[in-house]
């Protein structure tokens, strides 16, 4: 290996051609470079230039506030 | 189970059927989302070497992402903002005020909620979504409010992007589904098996 690029960093734009990194390598490349296989790859949908956050994270919000208004009517009987 | 759980109780089945759409959502993704370069793995890395000595490393997506991922995600969105309207809904049945009537309000400022909740038409007031319910009820929907809840950041707040997402879902079209690695630079992504070669 004489030397690594990093290209894409978290957060870019991301799509099938997408250069992730380039290498400089002495000799054949075969069987030098791998594919990461316990690399994790994450899921998501909308719009890419929307706020974000996760699905879990939207279930509990709604979940806190029907814990909240089950209390009020807890209170009120 | 309390009197108010018992009285939110469709509510949680309500999430509960969201739930339910999130662990198809990683079902389906989970057969997916396998990163490697095997013809087996429809996501990876090709590593261009034609021009020697220079490698690039290009992300692979060579199968869209099967539609079955947006479709469970716009009704998993769907199923809970419906739940806020049945929480609204079941807080009139016990407090007071038309249950079939209006929508648990997302609002972004104090004016939109002042437009919202006390609305005037014609110099008139119109029905609000929450007429009938008592002062202390509206607080307690006014300190969920994303501007309230999230003050200088109503954007992040998870029912804000639910509720966008529901409108776009609802209105104008299905939500374009996309993976993208958990590393955070690429190269962390490729595995150099003797760096000293």
């Amino acid at each position: 290996m004489i030397s690594e690029e990093n290209v894409w960093v978290s957060g870019q734009p991301i799509a099938h051609g997408t250069v992730m990194a380039r290498f400089r390598i002495r000799g054949l490349a075969e069987g030098l470079l791998r594919v990461d296989r316990n690399a994790e790859l994450k899921l998501a949908t909308g719009p890419l230039d929307a706020p974000r956050t996760t699905y879990e994270d939207m279930i509990a919000r709604v979940r806190g506030i029907a814990d909240t208004a089950a209390a009020l009517i807890d209170h009120h009987s | 189970m309390s009197h108010g759980n018992d009285a939110m109780s469709d509510v949680y089945a309500k999430l509960a059927w969201a739930e339910k759409h999130l662990e198809d959502i990683t079902s389906l993704g989970g057969e997916y989302l396998l990163p490697g370069d095997d013809d087996d793995r429809p996501l990876g890395i090709e590593f261009d070497n034609s021009r020697p000595p220079l490698v690039v490393a290009k992300f692979l997506a060579e199968k869209p992402l099967p539609t079955e991922i947006s479709l469970h995600a716009g009704d998993l969105v769907h199923n809970a903002r419906a739940a806020l309207d049945h929480v609204l809904a079941r807080l009139k049945d016990h407090f007071g005020g038309d249950s079939r009537r209006g929508t648990y309000p997302i609002t972004e400022s104090d004016a939109d909620w002042k437009g919202r909740i006390y609305p005037r038409r014609d110099c008139g007031r119109q029905p609000g979504p929450l007429d009938g319910l008592p002062c202390s009820v509206r607080m307690a929907i006014y300190r969920e409010q994303p501007h309230v809840a999230y003050a200088g950041r109503r954007q992040e707040d998870p029912i804000a992007i639910l509720s966008a997402m529901d409108n776009t879902d609802k209105h104008r079209l299905l939500h374009h589904g996309f993976v993208y690695p958990a590393a955070q630079r690429g190269v962390d992504l490729i595995h150099v098996r003797n760096r000293k070669r």
